[in-house]
């Protein structure tokens, strides 16, 4: 069962405003959704069945044209000589989180 | 009372491939600002990732030279995290199945030897470059490192010093390079190191207060860091100067101080979940052998075959396998001319001086092997000397010339004709009255400037033994 707490961090890392939202709707919602998670979970599965396990398609080391970076570029919010333009968050790199 | 210090390195380094993890742009260092982006790599909604198959190959490299447990089945996940230089606001990476387990790899210091333990090696995608812009309080996105391909190579808590730290990073490196999986160029950012680190009294078995110092890029900046943290831990430890508390903190190399960032997230704040988009990949026996049987002899084995079978000196052997590139050139091209011996005297004399006056270094070496066995057979036989030959070098390796062709343009032939030789002795004999009488008096170093013009008479291309052996018995008659 998730509490308010717990709610209120997820939506913190997922940069979701919980303003005018009924905390009490939502703890029901992602209750029931984890419920149907662990039950999938517990699901028995043939391993033949798994289709997933089929040797799938990989790519060979071969180089192909990127996009301009003009086409790249256009549909960016603003942008700056060649760069996409953010607005700036604390800290160096994200190369943190790695 | 004394302490231990416990260290553990997450290394990361960027694959050598040619194009991207998941998308074919190219994945080459140095382009113009999103240059090398397509929908994928920038995160397009709707565009799906395809796996680079080589990245897979160097990641079994990668684990076979740490001595890992490669999973056979190894699968790819999300780790979400919000930031501009994350276009999907994820990172590809493996969080279930890494690619490499249970390794370990040898490290020398002045203790002796030791086995310091790998817990994994994952491979993943690199995120953006961001550059901030302080006057508009904005930051500039560059998305041409999105989606480069990582290893992180993640080491037990088994290193206790920076000796052994250093120790670790240049062993790693080492194989790493030579088996091509990395360049790991620290000042590319193409090896980068966070360092884990805690403090304990001596004797203890439980860990203490970890910090973690994020994306350190050189062998001293880390060894710096670390003797800073040391002492900061041992600080807060001894004279309670601060409370210590799990986070992440920046080095910062020019104040010498490492300083908070942020609380360290745990796993879960990630929200890791397979990625759907990614089925898990099945390395088989055939695949697994085949990278198997790519695997380069090591250093130090190719290096004791040098020395045993091809009556290398140590240190020759020594300097030739400290680059890969070299050992490639030496074993294409000593066959050819017929003498090791030779062919490590010519690239570790005359074409690694060559590479150091253009400030390269031994791994930048583009000769073709054949040429510089073409060179070394032409002084052996005596058809040019060893001046001539150093200059036929210099052209190959700068212009990729053909050795005989230009010695021919440049008339290098050696001059062999003693007769020519002896009346170009002969002339310079009475020429140099000077020089002689000083030599008949005793002063057997005058020779030496009768040698030099008659050198100069042959433009160079004298056999000097030949010359030095017709000029004397000339003087002495």
């Amino acid at each position: 069962m998730v509490d308010h707490e717990e709610l209120r961090k997820l939506a913190a890392l997922a940069k979701l405003s919980l303003d005018g939202v009924d905390e009490e709707a939502l703890i029901r919602d992602i209750s029931e959704i984890l419920e149907f998670a662990r039950t999938v979970e517990g699901a028995e599965a043939d391993p033949a069945d798994e289709t997933a396990m089929e040797p799938w398609p990989l790519r060979e080391d071969i180089v192909a044209p990127s996009f301009d970076s003009e086409s790249v570029l256009k549909n960016a919010g603003e942008t700056r000589d060649g760069y996409y333009v953010a607005r700036k968050m604390g800290g160096p790199l994200s190369e943190q989180h790695q | 009372m004394n302490y231990e210090t416990v260290i553990g390195l997450e290394v990361h380094v960027e694959l050598a491939t040619e194009s991207k993890i998941f998308c074919s742009c190219s994945a080459k260092y140095g382009a113009e600002q999103n240059d090398s982006v397509c929908p994928a790599c920038c995160g397009m909604p709707g565009m799906l990732p395809v796996t680079n198959k080589h990245v897979v190959d160097l990641g079994i490299m990668a684990g076979l030279l740490t001595n890992c447990r490669i999973n056979r089945v190894t699968t790819f996940d999300k780790k979400s995290y919000y930031y501009p230089d994350l276009p999907c606001s994820y990172q590809i990476t493996q969080w279930f199945s890494p690619i490499c387990v249970d390794g370990g790899v040898e490290i020398e210091t002045s203790q002796g030897k030791k086995i310091i333990g790998l817990k994994q090696i994952h491979m993943e995608e690199d995120a953006g470059k961001l550059v901030h812009d302080d006057w508009t309080d904005t930051s500039l996105v560059d998305f041409n490192r999105t989606s480069v391909p990582l290893c992180e190579i993640v080491s037990k808590p088994d290193l206790r010093s920076v000796e052994e730290v250093i120790a670790y990073l240049e062993r790693l490196r080492t194989l790493l390079r030579f088996a091509r999986v990395s360049n790991c160029r620290w000042e590319e950012g193409s090896m980068r190191c966070d360092v884990n680190l805690s403090i304990r009294p001596e004797g203890s078995t439980e860990l203490g207060v970890r910090t973690e110092m994020k994306n350190m890029n050189s062998l001293s900046a880390i060894a710096r860091a670390i003797e800073y943290e040391q002492a900061r831990h041992i600080d807060a430890l001894e004279r309670g100067t601060e409370v210590l508390v799990q986070e992440t903190r920046r080095w910062d190399d020019v104040k010498g101080q490492s300083f908070a960032m942020r609380n360290k997230e745990t796993a879960a704040d990630y929200r890791y979940f397979p990625d759907p988009n990614l089925v898990p990949i099945i390395i088989d026996d055939e695949w697994f052998d085949r990278v198997k049987s790519e695997m380069p002899e090591l250093p130090e084995v190719k290096a004791a075959r040098y020395v045993g079978e091809l009556g290398l000196t140590e240190k020759d052997a020594e300097t030739l396998t400290a680059s890969r590139a070299m050992c490639d050139v030496f074993e294409a091209a000593y066959p050819l001319c017929g003498s090791a011996k030779d062919t490590a005297s010519w690239l570790i004399g005359d074409c690694m001086g060559m590479l150091r006056k253009k400030k390269l270094t031994a791994d930048d070496i583009a000769i073709d092997p054949v040429k510089l066995a073409e060179i070394i057979k032409m002084v052996t036989a005596g058809e040019i000397n060893r001046n001539a030959g150093r200059r036929v070098l210099a052209a190959v390796m700068d212009e990729d010339a053909d050795p005989r062709a230009y010695c021919e343009k440049h008339g290098l032939a050696a001059q062999n004709d003693e007769g020519a030789i002896l009346e170009v002795v002969k002339k310079a004999i009475a020429a140099n009255e000077k020089s002689v009488q000083d030599y008949k008096n005793g002063r057997t170093k005058a020779m030496q400037a009768i040698f030099g013009s008659i050198m100069k008479e042959l433009r160079g291309n004298g056999d000097p033994q030949t010359i030095q052996r017709l000029l004397k018995e000339e003087l002495d008659k």
